[in-house]
């Protein structure tokens, strides 16, 4: 077992399930979200100054960000295969 | 061939990155709103009448103390008339009287009137152009003007407090989440053009590395931006996307930049491509300026901050505001650098890998 293996085996509980509870949960907050915005209560977002509004656009930049870290984790992990099949030549 | 681990990656900015981006966050939402006026009903008064005016506000305690409110309206030449009668509907809402003069000041037939409510607890809250205010014709004027109150002894909060605006209201906070995204965009994109020019005058593939990486973050940064704005489109126009200048300009300049990445994609040899992309990056960004800053400018647009201005002065972004924005800026673009500095590692571990030189 090559110590990359290794690592990949202890760190493994991220993998695919981490994926999935995030897309899991990002369906979630939007879809609350926009429960809100079409519920027969126009004055939902100006009753509160629109702060919701803040909350989201954060919620944004955040996913925004963990999303290209999920592309560069797929980039590394295409990386660690590369060296793992040229080691095993 | 130097070692991988030789390579210096410092890390104390990182951390300065990760605290001025939690101060922006803990800041840009905790400190209040100062107190404002949201609308008001009637919008139209005619001269010799006597309204009442139905009017909401925003971070305001009009139940304490009630008796200590005081209300004027007020025209553009300064003259002001105070409230007849004042009643309180609720923390956040009065019932003001007027008694609207017989004549208007001044020779326009309709003016409009800036509605200035002081209260000691509340502050002080104002809506620029409140009520218009119509001459009736059919009333005989009286010479001695009747707008002679004067507004004084008003209640400043002098705390620290971002200001109110009548559209924006808690919204203004997007300033250091929204905005403060496109000037570290535009940050990490001047840095990449910086490393393709080092690259045209001496062609070291790893200048072309650095410049992409950071390229491919203020891409993801502008789709940030692009995907921020739409939502407050959507709560504040009613639409995800319009044709306002401004936005369409924005998604232009965008599309140039998703060009690069195509491009890169599409050329095999290394050196090709980066002297290819070098230069294709200059001039996306030479495209960029006039995009983002000039062409907005010359057209009215719904976004705030436009139609003639630029959003870094008055009463847009005050001096409570700046304490926050600016850090966000910065907080900002040490996280996009950190992101790139991953970005770039894996291009260069990349690059040794595909060309043996990692043993």
């Amino acid at each position: 077992m090559t110590p990359i293996q290794k690592y990949k085996n202890k760190f493994n509980f991220v993998g695919v399930m981490g994926q999935r509870l995030c897309l899991i949960l990002s369906a979630f907050l939007f879809s609350v979200g926009s429960l809100h915005a079409h519920s027969s209560d126009v004055d939902f977002f100006r009753a509160t100054g629109k702060i919701y509004v803040v909350v989201g656009v954060v919620l944004i930049v955040f996913l925004g960000m963990v999303f290209f870290l999920f592309h560069l984790q797929k980039k590394l992990t295409n990386l660690e295969k590369q060296i793992d099949h040229e080691r095993s030549e | 061939m130097a070692k991988l681990t030789d390579m210096n990656y410092s890390n104390w900015w990182k951390y300065l990155g990760i605290a001025i981006t939690v101060y922006v966050i803990i800041a840009g939402f905790l400190v209040p709103l100062n107190p404002g006026v949201v609308n008001v009903e009637p919008g139209r008064v005619s001269t010799g009448e006597e309204v009442v005016l139905k009017v909401n506000t925003y971070n305001t305690s009009y139940d304490v103390s009630p008796e200590l409110i005081r209300a004027w309206l007020k025209l553009g030449d300064g003259s002001a008339i105070q409230a007849s009668g004042i009643e309180t509907t609720g923390p956040r809402s009065l019932d003001i009287a007027f008694d609207i003069p017989s004549q208007l000041p001044g020779t326009s037939a309709i003016q409009d009137a800036v509605l200035v409510i002081d209260h000691p607890g509340s502050g002080l809250a104002l809506l620029p152009s409140a009520v218009f205010i119509k001459r009736d014709t059919s009333i005989s004027t009286t010479t001695a003007s009747e707008w002679t109150a004067s507004i004084q002894d008003l209640h400043l909060h002098t705390g620290f407090r971002f200001p109110f605006r009548n559209i924006l209201q808690e919204t203004i906070r997007n300033t250091y989440f929204h905005v403060a995204i496109w000037f570290a965009m535009f940050i990490l994109l001047i840095t990449s053009v910086v490393y393709s020019v080092k690259y045209l005058r001496r062609p070291e593939l790893d200048h072309d590395f650095i410049a992409s990486s950071l390229v491919q973050v203020g891409i993801l940064f502008g789709l940030i931006g692009i995907a921020t704005g739409s939502l407050w489109a959507k709560s504040t126009w009613g639409t995800y996307w319009t044709n306002d200048t401004k936005l369409n300009m924005t998604a232009v300049s965008l599309l140039i930049y998703m060009a690069y990445l195509v491009l890169r994609q599409s050329i095999e040899n290394e050196e090709q491509r980066a002297r290819v992309s070098a230069i294709y990056n200059i001039f996306a960004f030479a495209a960029m300026i006039p995009l983002l800053f000039v062409v907005p400018r010359l057209n009215d647009s719904l976004h705030p901050g436009n139609g003639g201005n630029p959003a870094l002065g008055g009463e847009d972004l005050d001096n409570t505001m700046r304490m926050v924005f600016y850090p966000a800026i910065i907080g900002y673009t040490l996280i996009g650098l950190w992101i790139s500095e991953l970005n770039l590692r894996i291009k260069r571990l990349q690059f040794r890998l595909d060309n043996r030189q990692y043993q």
